[in-house]
């Protein structure tokens, strides 16, 4: 006789997690391909200008490492919509799984994918200064910020990382959207959002969009940033995970 | 103990009912063929039980417990088709082991064995596998899992006939040294009746008949002889099918609720009785064509002719 | 259309047959132990259902019985039993056949019992010269 098996919910998604981590092992070899590139992008965008002052001429040069980390928030977004996808979520399914498992897994994941990727793009600010230094040798450094300190390191580490995790989490809901099948339902918010555009709240539409962006980039304090972030994540991820409770698993 | 129970189930896809008010009971440890032509329903009935699939209506129970997005349910089932896509970034080893820590009776001794004697290397990656092979090693998961109920769908599509002949052997074994409920859809009923216990019929989504495999081979006869002396025998009787072989002699198959005068009258009439093998017979009750192939040439025959 | 008849007779009853030949032929011997149906089912690459349906066909007739929690053995009279039941079997079957046989010759059934008859008086007379 064989006895039925009582799972333990933890235990599943621990080793659904390790699995997924190792099944997408390439997911890091893109997150450097991407770093690489947001930083040819910050040296190539770099503005210059310059004054004359009688028989000086003072160029100036200006490199900011924005661009690493905008496109590596663009990573997360793609990778988020890449896990919803039916190759990626029915991987879980193949053995055992249920939908809390198979969206608790997703949300460990993420959060390492978010951390690693924010980590890449603080430490590509590191690589960006060295490369500047050697494309520019003649350029005197004059800026701030040039040489970053341990700790600045990791808070720049941890504020991106939360970015990323919020990308992450919009790009994850969205994929579970389309997923579910209903475009219609991912459409809607942007159809009422250009409507009351076009209605004239146009300026209320914005500064509702900016007072919820602002709600969390212009948070001074670290701990409340990351509190704030995390939040929303969690509302984010919440949703999807709501919508997508009762999702069929297709493997087709 | 029920293994699965299910009343009324039904499962609509827009227009297509793949499953149409089915019930069916399936006792623990029974190894049962789901048997049906293409669109019978097989595969939309085994991913309901599996819980992939939600119920449009009706009751499924698995163990006791509805089926779908249940963690209990999942954990004791394994469904084994030739679907299963893991990433080229992973093993036949890594596959094994993520196996093995989800699955509390995984029989690791038998799955490394029966790779090696399939000769396939467990560092092999799965995704660059042939056809034949992703299917063995699908089955082999399917097979060490132990899982109280294993459903195949199809399992031996692209394997050799060896293979799959050693695969029915392994299946067999298993199943007598662990007894546990196992579902097996195929279109080659032929080739596994031996191993099955029970049949459950499909067609259209409804069940034509769920019995023991030696009650199918009595369910019906063949009656082969002249023309005359058929139609007296199978007067106010279920004909399942019927074959002219010539002008004067006929192949009928009838439902078997023959008396011991009928099989006299038969023999004195000079009419064959043979049994009908449980595959053709499935094959007569699942036909969705008219009459047989042959009537397809004699029609086209009597048009050239005239 | 498939004649060949023995492949037609379903699996159980196939099993049912083998092993009467077994005894028949003295591979297993009166009151010794049958096969199980799991070693049927091994031995045929057969469900062990199947296996124990041939079984049950056996002990139904009495041509074995059950012990308990020992299995099945093969009765004191078994070999006399299938005898008897294959002699019957055998015997009516040819005797149908001479009958239909001699329906289609036009032979009446008083000329049929007399032909048996002789039959029967030639043989003994072989037996006794």
């Amino acid at each position: 006789m064989m006895y039925l098996a009582k799972p333990s919910l933890w235990r599943i998604v621990k080793a659904q997690y390790a699995f997924k981590l190792k099944a997408h092992i390439g997911v890091f070899a893109s997150l450097v391909a991407v770093n690489l590139l947001g930083i040819a992008l910050s040296l190539s965008f770099s503005s210059q200008f310059g004054i004359s002052m009688g028989q000086i001429w003072l160029s100036m040069r200006s490199i900011s490492n924005e661009a690493v980390l905008w496109v590596t928030v663009l990573w997360a977004f793609v990778v988020a919509v890449l896990l919803t996808t039916k190759d990626y979520s029915d991987l879980d399914f193949t053995f055992v799984s249920n939908c809390i498992s198979h969206n608790l897994s997703n949300a460990v994941l993420l959060i390492t994918w978010s951390i690693a990727a924010g980590t890449f793009a603080a430490l590509g600010a590191v690589l960006l200064r060295l490369v500047a230094f050697f494309v520019f040798p003649d350029d005197a450094i004059v800026a701030q910020n040039v040489f970053l300190a341990p700790l600045e390191l990791v808070v720049g580490a941890a504020v991106s990382s939360m970015y990323m995790l919020l990308a992450g989490c919009i790009g994850y809901l969205g994929g579970k959207l389309m997923q579910a099948g209903s475009l219609l339902a991912l459409l809607t918010p942007l159809f009422a959002l250009a409507f009351a555009m076009l209605g004239g709240g146009g300026e209320d539409v914005l500064r509702g969009v900016q007072s919820i962006t602002g709600f969390i980039m212009h948070e001074t304090s670290l701990l409340l940033f990351v509190a704030k972030s995390l939040g929303t994540a969690g509302l984010i991820f919440g949703l999807a995970f709501l919508l997508s409770h009762d999702t069929e698993v297709k493997r087709q | 103990m029920k293994a699965i129970e299910c009343i009324g189930l039904n499962k609509v896809y827009g227009e297509n009912v793949a499953v149409d008010s089915l019930s069916l009971v399936v006792e623990h440890n029974k190894m049962t063929g789901i048997i049906g032509p293409n669109g019978a329903g097989k595969t939309t009935l085994l991913k309901l039980i599996a819980g992939f699939l939600k119920a449009t209506a009706g009751e499924m129970r698995v163990f006791g417990e509805a089926p779908f997005n249940n963690l209990r349910v999942s954990a004791n089932a394994i469904f084994i088709d030739d679907r299963m896509v893991f990433p080229s970034s992973l093993c036949l080893d890594d596959i094994c082991r993520m196996a093995a820590r989800v699955y509390a009776n995984w029989d690791h001794k038998l799955a490394r064995g029966l790779l090696d004697y399939f000769a396939l290397n467990p560092k092999l990656c799965h995704a660059h596998l042939s056809r034949g092979q992703k299917s063995t090693v699908n089955a082999i998961l399917g097979l060490a899992a132990h899982c109280p109920l294993t459903i195949f769908d199809e399992p031996t599509l692209g394997m050799d006939v060896g293979v799959r002949r050693d695969f029915y052997r392994a299946l067999l074994k298993d199943y007598m040294q662990h007894p546990r409920s196992i579902l097996f859809s195929s279109h080659m009923l032929l080739e596994v009746e031996d191993i099955l216990e029970d049949i459950v019929l499909l067609k259209d989504g409804y069940k034509v008949l769920h019995l023991p495999l030696p009650q199918l081979t009595e369910y019906a006869v063949g009656l082969a002889g002249n023309s005359d002396a058929l139609c007296a025998l199978t007067e106010n009787r279920e004909v399942l099918h019927t074959r002219q072989i010539s002008s004067c002699f006929s192949y009928v198959v009838i439902k078997n609720d023959l008396k011991r005068g009928d099989l006299q009258q038969a023999q004195l009439s000079g009419v064959d009785i043979t049994a009908v093998p449980a595959a053709d017979l499935c094959v007569y009750l699942t036909e969705q064509r008219k009459g047989g192939i042959d009537d397809v040439f004699s029609q086209t025959k009597s048009v050239a002719n005239r | 259309m498939r004649l060949d008849a023995d492949t037609m007779k379903p699996i159980y009853l196939q099993i049912a047959e083998w092993l009467e030949t077994q005894i028949l032929s003295g591979k297993i011997a009166c009151d010794e132990k049958v096969f199980s149906q799991y070693q049927l089912a091994e031995m045929f690459n057969i469900n062990p259902a199947t296996a124990a349906k041939g079984l049950s066909i056996l002990a139904d007739k009495g041509i074995l019985y059950k012990k308990r929690g020992l299995g099945m053995f093969a009765s004191p009279d078994a070999k006399a039993q299938i005898l008897d039941q294959r002699k019957g079997e055998k015997l009516k079957h040819l005797v149908l056949e001479l009958v239909l046989e001699a329906g289609r010759l036009g032979i009446a059934e008083a000329e049929l019992t007399e032909m048996m008859r002789q039959a029967n008086e030639e043989l003994k007379g072989e037996v006794q010269s």
